[in-house]
C-alpha cells in the first residue's frame, strides 16, 4: 500500500451538485497516478449526497489500486448529518463508519 | 454544463412546470374532488420549487413553497380546492413565472398574493369543517428497496427529504446501497448511482409510502412488500437485498428507463434547419451540372443525394412540427380570465389539438389568436343575461379548432355569439374615411372593414379590445406566415375567423415560373393548375383581366406588365391559376420551368416593404429567384384594377 506518498486535497465551502464538479476535478486529478489521498474537510461547510458518493467512487478505486485514503481529521457534525440522513452510517464496525469518523488504521 | 445553460434549463422546465400547474388548475376548477389533479398540481409545485432552489432562483422557491403547502392542505384532505382557492394560486403563478423568467417582480405584489392565498386557504379550511376523527390502525413493517435513475439529481431530485419523510412515516432503518457506484475514473458526479434499502414500521396505508417517491416514480426502481411477522425481525435488512431481476417491471416495482425523448435547444433546430436549407441549395446546384453532363456516373450520384436530401428535409421538417395542443392550452387560462373580467360565462372547446405546426409558426400564432379569442369574448359573446333573451343558453362557446389541409393548416376561431354588426361596421368604416357614404360593398368586403388599421367598433374601450388596434395586427401578421384569413359572419350564428397557415416557414415546394429574363418562385401549395394561354387568346384579351376556365369567370395578372420587364412576353404564355383565400386568380408568365425545393430567405429590410415578394430563395446556379407573395400580389392588383374587364371566351 503507498502509504508513503500522500496527496493531500483540501476541500472547502458547499460541495453540492452545482460545485460538485470541482472537487471531482481535485480528488480525480490527486489521485490519478496511484497516489493515497488525504482529504481535508475542515473548511468544508455543507455537502449533499452527490459528494458522499464521490467519496465512495474515491474509497473503491483507492481499494482497487491498493492505495490508502483517509480524511485528515473527523467528520464534522454538519457532515456527520448528511451521513446520518442519507443511511451510510449504520454500524460502528463499518469500514465506511471508520473512515467518516477518521480512525487511524483505516487505509494507513 | 455552464451555469448559464443551467439556467436556461431551468428555464424551460419551469414554463412546462407552469404550464402543468395551471393546466390542472383549470381542470380543478371544473372538477373540485379530483384527487389526482391535485397531486398532478402538487408534484408540479414541488418540483419547480426544487429545481428552483438547486438553481439559485432562491425567491421563486420560498415564494412556491406557500402555494405548496396550500395545495399540500388540500392533497391531505383539509383543505377544500375551492374555486376561489384556485383563482388564488393562478394569481400567483403569474408571479411565480416572472420570478423564473428574471423579470422584475415586485416583492410587495407577492407578499400581497401571498396574504389573499392564506386569506382563501383559512376560509377553505374552515368551511370544510371538523376532521373525521382518526381510526386505529395496526402497524406493519415494510420492507423497501429502491435505486434511483441516473439524472434524478440533475432533475432536481433531492434523497434526503424524501427519506426524512420515510422517517416521518414511522420507526426507520435506512442502509445506503453504494454497489452500483463506478470507480472515480468513470464517475460522472452529478449522476445518482446510489440506492437504499429500507425497514419501515408505520401505521399508514402502503400509499402514503408510494407517495414519498411520487416525483420520482418514472425514474427509479422500487420494491415494496410488507413483512409478515415472521420475517419482520431487524436481521431482514440485511438478508433481502433482492436481486435487480426482481426489481424488473411488474408486481411492486416500477423499473427505471431512459426518456424515450430527447430535449434540444430551439436554437440547435434553427441551425440544422439552416444546414438542411444549405444543403438543399447545393444539391438543386449539383442537379443543374448533373443534368448537363454526360456522365452517368454524376448523374447517378446526383439523383441520389437529390432523394436524400429530399428526406432529410422532411425528417428535419417532422422534428420542428410540434402539435398545437402547446398552443391552444394557453387559451384556457386566457379564457378563465376573460370570463372573470368580462362577467360572461364563456366555455372553451378546442378540436383537432393533435394538429402540428412547424414549431416557428406556432410562437408566431400566439398573440393573433389571443387578440381573436379576446375580440370573440368581448365583442362576440353576450352577457347571460343577453344570451337567454335570444333563446341561448348562458353559457357562451368559444370553439377554437385546427386542422392539415393539404400543405397548410386551417386553425378557426368560432363563437356563438352575437355577430358582426354590419351596420355598425359600416358606420365606422364611413366615419374613418374608409368607405364612401354612398360605396356598394359586397357583404365580405364589409367584413373586411374589421382588418383596416385602427377600425374597432367597440362602444367603450375595455381592457380586452376596442382600442383599435388588433385586427389590422392580426392579419398583418397571419400574411407575415404567408396565411390567409377570413372573417365569416353568417346572421344569428355568431362569427368564424379562419386562418389558413403554411405547415413551415423553412423550405416549401415552389414552382418556379420565368417571366422575362427573371426566375420566380410560386408556393406549390397556392397552385391549383397550369393552362397554355394562346397567342390567340392573348390577343383578345388584350387590356383585360378576365378569362374563363370551364365557364368560371377568373382574373388574372400579367406579370410581365406588373414587373415592366421591358421585353416581348413570349409567343406562348402560360397561367398559372392559383388561390389565395376565397379568390382563383391566374398569374401569366412566360414559362414554367418546373418544381422547386425553395429555401425561403428573407428579403432585407431595405426590400421587406416591396409587397410583391415573401422572401427569396437561391437557385442552383446561384442565381437569386424572388418567392411570390400570393395574397399580397392579388390584393394589390385588385386594388389597382378595381372593376374587372369583360372575359375572354
Amino acid at each position: 500500500m503507498g502509504a508513503e506518498r500522500w496527496s493531500i486535497v483540501k476541500l472547502s465551502g458547499v460541495i453540492d451538485i452545482r460545485s460538485i464538479d470541482n472537487s471531482f476535478m481535485k480528488i480525480k486529478e490527486a489521485a490519478g497516478d496511484g497516489a493515497s489521498l488525504e482529504i481535508d474537510l475542515t473548511d468544508v461547510t455543507d455537502i449533499d449526497l452527490t459528494f458522499l458518493q464521490l467519496i465512495e467512487a474515491a474509497r473503491r478505486s483507492a481499494a482497487q489500486v491498493g492505495s490508502g485514503i483517509r480524511l485528515s481529521r473527523p467528520a464534522d457534525e454538519i457532515i456527520l448529518e448528511t451521513l446520518r440522513r442519507g443511511g451510510f452510517l449504520n454500524s460502528p464496525e463499518d469500514e465506511r463508519t471508520r473512515f467518516w469518523l477518521g480512525q487511524p488504521e483505516y487505509g494507513a | 454544463m455552464s451555469a448559464d445553460e443551467g439556467i436556461g434549463i431551468f428555464r424551460v422546465e419551469a414554463q412546462e412546470l407552469l404550464e402543468q400547474i395551471e393546466q390542472g388548475l383549470l381542470d380543478l376548477a371544473h372538477n373540485p374532488g379530483e384527487k389526482e389533479l391535485v397531486a398532478t398540481v402538487f408534484r408540479a409545485l414541488h418540483t419547480l420549487k426544487g429545481s428552483g432552489a438547486m438553481f439559485g432562483f432562491d425567491a421563486l422557491a420560498a415564494f412556491t413553497h406557500h402555494c405548496e403547502t396550500a395545495f399540500d392542505r388540500v392533497r391531505k384532505g383539509e383543505v377544500p380546492a375551492t374555486r376561489e382557492l384556485v383563482t388564488a394560486v393562478l394569481n400567483a403563478m403569474d408571479h411565480m413565472r416572472a420570478l423564473a423568467e428574471g423579470r422584475a417582480a415586485a416583492a410587495t405584489e407577492g407578499e400581497r398574493l401571498l396574504a389573499a392565498l392564506e386569506l382563501v386557504v383559512g376560509s377553505a379550511a374552515a368551511g370544510a369543517g371538523a376532521p373525521m376523527p382518526p381510526v386505529p390502525i395496526t402497524p406493519t413493517r415494510w420492507h423497501l428497496r429502491f435505486t434511483l435513475g441516473p439524472d434524478v439529481l440533475v432533475n432536481g431530485t433531492r434523497p434526503l427529504p424524501m427519506l426524512d419523510e420515510l422517517r416521518a412515516l414511522g420507526p426507520c432503518e435506512i442502509k445506503i446501497i453504494t454497489d452500483h457506484i463506478p470507480p472515480l475514473n468513470e464517475l460522472i458526479p452529478t449522476e445518482c448511482h446510489l440506492g437504499w434499502d429500507v425497514l419501515l414500521t408505520t401505521d399508514q396505508p402502503r400509499a402514503a409510502i408510494e407517495e414519498v417517491f411520487m416525483f420520482v416514480m418514472d425514474d427509479m426502481t422500487l420494491a415494496i412488500e410488507a413483512l409478515t411477522a415472521d420475517t419482520a425481525g431487524p436481521a431482514v435488512l440485511a438478508q433481502t437485498q433482492v436481486p435487480e431481476a426482481e426489481l424488473a417491471p411488474g408486481g411492486d416495482a416500477k423499473a427505471w428507463r431512459p426518456d424515450a425523448s430527447v430535449r434540444v435547444p430551439a436554437m440547435r433546430l434553427d441551425e440544422l434547419m439552416d444546414r438542411v436549407g444549405e444543403l438543399v441549395i447545393a444539391q438543386s446546384r449539383l442537379k443543374q451540372i448533373a443534368s448537363a453532363s454526360i456522365d452517368m456516373n454524376l448523374r447517378s450520384v446526383a439523383e441520389e443525394i437529390e432523394h436524400l436530401a429530399s428526406e432529410l428535409r422532411d425528417s428535419m421538417m417532422s422534428v420542428r412540427m410540434v402539435p398545437v395542443v402547446q398552443l391552444f392550452g394557453r387559451f384556457r387560462r386566457l379564457i378563465h380570465d376573460l370570463a372573470r373580467e368580462t362577467g360572461k360565462e364563456i366555455e372553451l372547446v378546442t378540436e383537432g389539438e393533435s394538429t402540428e405546426l412547424d414549431k416557428t409558426v406556432i410562437e408566431r400564432l400566439a398573440d393573433p389568436l389571443v387578440h381573436l379569442i379576446r375580440n370573440a369574448a368581448d365583442h362576440g359573446l353576450e352577457l347571460p343575461q343577453e344570451r337567454h333573451a335570444a333563446g341561448k343558453p348562458g353559457l357562451g362557446r368559444i370553439t377554437l379548432s385546427a386542422r392539415q389541409a393539404g400543405a397548410e393548416v386551417v386553425i378557426t376561431v368560432r363563437d356563438d355569439g352575437r355577430g358582426v354588426n354590419r351596420a355598425r361596421v359600416r358606420a365606422k368604416a364611413e366615419e374613418n374615411g374608409l368607405i364612401a357614404p354612398t360605396a356598394v360593398l359586397s357583404d365580405q368586403e364589409l367584413l373586411q372593414m374589421v382588418f383596416q388599421p385602427g377600425f374597432s367598433t367597440a362602444a367603450t374601450v375595455t381592457n380586452l379590445s376596442g382600442r383599435g388596434v388588433g385586427m389590422d395586427v392580426v392579419k398583418r401578421t397571419i400574411e407575415g406566415l404567408r396565411g390567409t384569413l377570413e372573417l365569416a359572419s353568417p346572421p344569428g350564428e355568431g362569427s368564424v375567423v379562419r386562418l389558413r397557415i403554411p405547415l413551415t416557414l423553412a423550405i416549401i415546394d415552389g414552382l418556379l415560373v420565368r417571366v422575362g429574363m427573371a426566375r420566380y418562385v410560386i408556393p406549390l401549395s397556392a397552385v391549383e393548375e397550369c393552362l397554355e394561354l394562346s397567342a390567340e387568346q392573348d390577343q383578345r384579351s388584350a387590356g383585360r383581366s378576365l378569362l374563363t376556365i370551364r365557364g368560371q369567370l377568373v382574373p388574372f395578372i400579367r406579370l410581365h406588365d406588373m414587373f415592366r420587364t421591358g421585353l416581348a412576353p413570349d409567343r406562348y404564355q402560360k397561367i398559372v391559376v392559383i388561390s389565395s383565400g376565397a379568390d382563383r386568380v391566374g398569374l401569366v408568365v412566360d414559362q414554367i420551368l418546373g418544381d422547386h425545393q425553395t429555401v425561403i430567405k428573407p428579403l432585407s429590410p431595405f426590400h421587406a416593404e416591396l409587397g410583391a415578394f415573401s422572401g427569396a430563395t437561391i437557385l442552383g446556379d446561384g442565381s437569386v429567384a424572388l418567392i411570390l407573395d400570393v395574397g399580397a400580389l392579388v390584393a394589390a392588383e385588385t386594388h389597382q384594377h378595381p372593376a374587372p374587364l369583360r372575359a375572354v371566351s
